[in-house]
């Protein structure tokens, strides 16, 4: 196993992992808080914690680590992490990396382009950044990956489009209406689908909610939650006549809107557009609606087309963010190897100067104006020595053709490695 | 003063292209880029050509609407006023690029077709008379121009009753924004074409030589701009679904140019 310290990363996700060992594997903020400092000290490795709904990953800089090593620490507080099936994805270095870009890129979302994960990334540079001066390595990973995750959303169309019920919902209805401040929402049925959809019409700037329910109290509590009225079902016929958009969410296993209905309360109404959305199951607004003038209707299955359709956008974009991967990691990548070549460099001159006073201390009987021009003698020799090396490496670096395997020569053919145990 | 005419003459085109461009990178893109340098090229634009019309006016000694090309410039200046009078109303500058492609395209036909000759029809020199002609190019140019919103709202409606979700779907204004332009543009044009129709009938009684006021071409203007009027009316009072009254303008403005085309009616004989 390589001792040249570097990236590594144990990855559970819903790739590798089934969902309820996932959960099992979440890590709180305190979690992270008290395990981070413990795996810092005993394994001398930089450490960070990305756990989301979907994954627990474990990024590590120092010398490479196998799970054996590692899950010790995870069973400490979740037992699971010992059990044989549990089992990480596990990369290195450059790919590493590329993996923490993807993710902060949300490719390797569930839900492809999702917005959260790029907050969720950012969090964990934070915890980071908590602990000053302990990690500088993954600070700057993170801040390469954060890096990633903001161009890809201002530079393609991975992110863009609704990928939810409720936002689909509301990206059709902004077909419709410019203004949303001034709509009068109306949800049928006070359960969790309409509370999502009240939620993502509120973030668009919905502010008139009335809650239209069966039952009073769950009705009055979610028009309390969104500063809105209740009114019982019966008095749905009236909420027609008022209603900019409607959301019907509800177990009825009727029609509650008929085309008959809405032909009255559109009079009423002086045919001002309503956009209804049915997510019920059984329908409870009468397809036959959607020949009124004015009704804009959809139900579930045009939602989940809309949907379909972004996600389709959303791969063909793909090809584009990889591009903003790869070059983000060209740069991660010059940045590791400035940072790995700076000890070979200093490694390379400390060895030169302990010959250089090696072989000072052979020469015996010297006068004291001798002794200074070997002094000198020696000094610019070690220098003009170590001058085409030095300029190798670095330039190497700056042209980026720098491989493992020229630190690895540098450090064979002086023996550094011995020099720096004879130094511990 | 002939040679400042003619360099506004080659500037106004290149103006309203680069107005088009900006326009046209933003619907593109489908965000407000460069909102604020396109709105002072919009109405700087405009002013300039305003500008252009003065000074040919005092060159000339006539209201400059004696040729073909100054027909084809007013209709440029025209559409470019009326789109900048909703655009400043309804805050939306999605259309933009349809309009000032029309404007570009009329203004350098214009610019092509421009002669610098005093060769005019009289009643041109008769500033009333120039008053009418003023009003009934702005009037007519903002009823199309409502047409072609309500053009607008038709397809996007029948696009989301069908759930066609493509390009315009995600370009064009909302609904509610199209039938607020649509009512905007065809208000505009019934106020701005009863002031047209009002002063050529003054101008029908001060000539010298007898006017028939019983003309069908007469009747059939007044009967076109009463029709207007009570479909706002009865749009404002009653109400009507969007799509009708989209329906409704379309026909309607149809109607218009079926009766100048019979009627023959122009400014330039």
């Amino acid at each position: 196993m390589s001792t040249t310290p570097d990236i590594s990363l144990f990855s559970f996700s819903h790739r590798n992992t089934p969902l309820d060992i996932r959960d099992e594997l979440a890590f709180s903020a305190e979690e992270t808080a008290q395990f981070v400092p413990q795996v810092r000290d005993q394994l001398g490795a930089e450490i960070a914690v990305l756990s989301t709904c979907n994954r627990t990953e474990f990024y590590l800089f120092g010398a490479q680590k196998s799970w054996d090593e590692m899950s010790p620490f995870v069973s400490s507080l979740k037992e699971i992490a010992v059990r044989a099936d549990v089992s990480p994805l596990q990369f290195r270095g450059r790919e590493a990396a590329r993996h923490l870009f993807r993710v902060a890129a949300s490719i390797e979302s569930l839900a492809l382009g999702e917005d959260q994960i790029l907050a969720q990334v950012k969090d964990v540079h934070r915890q980071i950044l908590d602990v000053e001066g302990k990690s500088p390595i993954l600070d700057r990973l993170y801040q390469y990956a954060i890096r990633v995750g903001k161009r890809i959303r201002t530079e393609t169309a991975l992110c863009a489009g609704a990928v939810s019920i409720s936002s689909a919902a509301v990206e059709l209805a902004k077909r419709i209406f410019e203004d949303f401040s001034t709509l009068h929402v109306v949800l049928v049925g006070a359960g969790e689908t309409n509370e999502s959809a009240a939620e993502h019409l509120k973030a668009a700037g919905a502010t008139r909610f009335t809650v239209v329910n069966r039952g009073e109290e769950r009705g009055q509590q979610l028009a309390a939650k969104f500063h809105g009225t209740y009114r019982p079902l019966d008095q749905l016929e009236e909420t027609l006549k008022i209603a900019d958009v409607m959301v019907f969410a509800t177990g009825s296993p009727d029609f509650l809107v008929t085309k008959k209905d809405l032909k009255k309360a559109m009079r009423d109404r002086s045919y001002k557009s309503l956009f209804m959305i049915d997510i019920s199951n059984p329908r409870n607004v009468d397809p036959k609606v959607s020949s009124v003038s004015g009704v804009f209707l959809f139900n579930i299955d045009d939602l989940e087309a809309v949907i379909k359709e972004n996600l389709t956008e959303r791969q063909k974009e793909i090809p584009r963010a990889e591009a903003i991967i790869d070059e983000v990691l060209t740069e991660w990548d010059t940045w590791m190897q400035a940072m790995k070549v700076r000890p070979t460099i200093a490694q390379l001159a400390q060895f030169f100067e302990s010959i250089r006073q090696q072989e000072l201390g052979r020469q015996k009987g010297l006068s004291e104006a001798d002794e200074e021009l070997l002094e000198q003698f020696s000094k610019s020799l070690v220098r003009k020595l170590l001058h085409n090396p030095i300029t190798f490496l670095r330039s190497s670096v700056e042209e980026q053709n720098l491989t493992p395997e020229h630190i690895d020569l540098v450090w064979r053919l002086f023996e550094l490695d011995r020099i720096q145990d004879d130094d511990s | 003063m002939q040679a400042i005419l003619q360099g506004l003459d080659v500037l106004l085109p290149v103006a309203y292209a680069a107005l088009v461009g900006l326009y046209a990178f933003a619907f593109a893109k489908g965000e407000d880029t460069y909102a604020k340098a396109r709105k002072i090229l919009l109405f700087a634009t405009l002013g300039v050509h305003a500008v252009y019309f003065l000074l040919r006016g005092v060159k000339f000694g006539y209201f400059p609407l004696g040729s073909q090309a100054e027909f084809l410039s007013w209709v440029a200046l025209s559409i470019g006023g009326v789109y900048a009078l909703i655009e400043n109303r309804t805050k939306s500058s999605k259309t933009g690029v349809f309009f000032l492609t029309l404007s570009f395209g009329m203004q350098t036909f214009a610019t092509v077709l421009m002669e610098y000759s005093t060769k005019h029809p009289v009643l041109l020199e008769n500033p009333v008379y120039a008053l009418h002609a003023f009003f009934m190019v702005f009037g007519i140019t903002a009823l199309a121009t409502g047409t072609i919103y309500a053009l607008m709202y038709a397809v996007l409606s029948r696009q989301i009753k069908q759930r066609e979700l493509g390009m315009f779907f995600k370009r064009l204004p909302p609904l509610t924004s199209l039938e607020k332009m649509t009512k905007t543009g065809t208000f505009a044009g019934f106020v701005l074409l009863g002031l047209g129709l009002v002063i050529g009938h003054l101008v029908a009684f001060t000539l010298p030589e007898t006017v028939n006021h019983l003309d069908p071409k007469f009747i059939i203007s007044d009967a076109i701009w009463i029709g207007y009027g009570i479909g706002i009316a009865f749009v404002k009072l009653r109400g009507l679904p969007g799509l009708k009254i989209a329906y409704l303008s379309i026909v309607w403005f149809t109607v218009l140019l079926v009766s100048v085309g019979l009627a023959s009616h122009s400014f330039l004989q």
